[in-house]
């Protein structure tokens, strides 16, 4: 009986597992080198690859420049504030991305709660590449922000009392251990994170739309595709799932291996 | 140089009542757990504040409460070895050593902070342990370490907190041995924070006993084996 048990769990394991890996592994084995050249030849896709490399740079910056003194306060401080702050930025993870978009759209629209504002400096920004990018650290902050915290709650206070008092001021102190400490888990978090706003479909497409060579990232173009040339769409998710796995590796490897661990 | 403090009033959850002044000889602090010796290093470090305070070097003044005087840790120079070591974990020995030289006032080059650390390293006879980190390093090596990086900036006074408890028996008697030798040559103000009455015979300490943030008694381990104040100053004196 345990013996049955013990099969029907790792059973139940495998076919998880098969759920996850055999639609991918299909992906790959499915698609020739071929069918990859010519699918990215298309101009569309080029455009994409573009315009997703440019959004993610531009919210990958925007997320650690604003989302590393918020991880540091939430790991550091105790303010009432900051326990409300650590549940608002955990909201992205679990809105679904196209009501993020709703919601991206009517704040901004022209007669949004920040649109309203924006309006008569003649800003508009839904349906632009900007939108493309507050969509995409809308989708993927969370990720950052967790492994971020995460990193800082990880280095022991006492390394930076030691460098206080060896004469290190408060931001010596922060740059060269508190940093250097969280660094493995920001940079992970960082990798999270930008891969997050690789994959941004939803929230995109309703904010920003699908407007080639403006707001069309990879993902979109990928759904775009789909209609017309089956290959391009295939050689844009080869495309995406490679750079998901080589992000996750490199995730893997920065929290686990510092060099002086 | 001599250090004089006076600490009163609720600091970092413990009620302090201490005065006391250091000369060049070291004085250990002892008392049972909770009593507040981690609280008294810190509060001197500026790492918490009491509410009434006074703390002086000399006619230097580093902290005074009724004149709003308080120098942030960074301008104390008090040389500090938390319990167990604190050494950074991503800095080599050498990097370590050379941390404090590296701020301040007038911080050193780097080529500069690290010829003067290798040579703080040597007199201590720690120069082979240069070029590994930290986790690479044996308990007893880590403790002299993170007195040499404590060494290194010139301070005013050492703050030692229980520098040998994590040690090994063996390793005990040699790094105490070494600790004598080199508290003996600093001549400056050092408390050395400590659970064991071997420390403060080998180490030939004055004693000062911290109950509930209060100074019980002071004076050298004959006297208080001879006229223990409390229960715990008994036990704590006497021979196993």
């Amino acid at each position: 009986m345990p013996r049955l048990a013990q099969a029907a769990l790792v059973a139940a394991a495998l076919l998880l597992l098969a759920l996850v890996s055999v639609p991918l592994l299909g992906l790959a084995l499915g698609t020739s080198p071929a069918d990859l050249r010519a699918g990215l030849a298309q101009p569309a896709a080029r455009d994409a690859l573009r315009l997703s490399l440019l959004t993610t740079s531009l919210s990958l910056l925007v997320t650690v420049l604003l989302g590393t003194p918020l991880a540091w306060l939430v790991a550091t401080r105790q303010a009432r504030w900051l326990r409300l702050a650590e549940l608002i930025v955990q909201l992205p993870a679990v809105v679904p991305p196209a009501v993020a978009g709703i919601a991206l759209l009517l704040a901004f629209g022209r007669h949004g709660v920040l649109g309203a504002w924006l309006a008569p400096l003649g800003l508009e920004v839904p349906f632009t590449t900007g939108a493309v990018v507050l969509a995409e650290v809308f989708v993927s902050c969370t990720f950052y922000v967790q492994a971020a915290t995460a990193a800082f709650r990880q280095v022991d206070r006492g390394h930076v009392r030691v460098a206080r008092t060896l004469g290190a001021r408060p931001w010596q102190a922060f740059v060269r251990v508190t940093l250097p400490l969280a660094l493995p888990g920001i940079l992970a978090g960082a990798a999270m994170a930008w891969s997050r706003a690789l994959g941004a479909f939803g929230a995109t497409l309703l904010f920003a739309g699908s407007l080639p060579g403006r707001t069309q990232t990879l993902p979109l173009a990928m759904y775009a595709a789909l209609e017309s040339d089956v290959r391009a769409a295939q050689a844009l998710a080869l495309v995406l799932v490679a750079i998901a796995c080589v992000t996750l590796l490199a995730a893997r490897r920065l929290a686990r291996r510092a060099a002086w661990r | 140089m001599a250090l004089s403090f006076a600490l009163r009033g609720l600091t970092g959850g413990v009620p302090l009542d201490v005065a006391l002044t250091l000369g060049p000889a070291p004085l250990a602090l002892v008392g049972p757990s909770g009593a507040g010796k981690t609280t008294v290093l810190l509060a001197l470090l500026g790492l918490l504040r009491p509410p009434t305070g006074h703390i002086a070097l000399g006619a230097h003044v580093l902290l005074d409460t009724a004149t709003g005087v308080d120098l942030p840790p960074e301008a104390r120079r008090l040389g500090y070895v938390p319990q167990h070591h604190g050494l950074f974990p991503h800095l080599n020995v050498l990097d370590n050593v050379a941390f404090g030289l590296g701020c301040g006032a007038q911080p050193l080059g780097k080529l500069a902070r690290r010829e003067r650390a290798l040579a703080v390293l040597r007199d201590l006879s720690l120069g082979h342990l240069a070029a590994r980190l930290p986790r690479d390093v044996s308990g007893g090596e880590a403790q002299r370490i993170a007195l040499a990086r404590a060494v290194a900036i010139q301070p005013q006074a050492l703050l030692l907190d229980e520098p040998l408890a994590a040690l090994d028996a063996v390793t005990r008697r040699e790094v105490r041995a070494w600790l004598r030798e080199v508290l003996g040559g600093l001549q400056i103000p050092a408390l050395v924070v400590t659970h064991d009455p071997a420390d403060a015979e080998a180490l030939q300490l004055d004693v000062a006993v911290l109950e509930a943030g209060r100074l019980q008694q002071q004076g050298t381990l004959a006297a208080l084996r001879a006229q223990p104040a409390s229960a715990f100053v008994a036990a704590w004196t006497a021979r196993p």
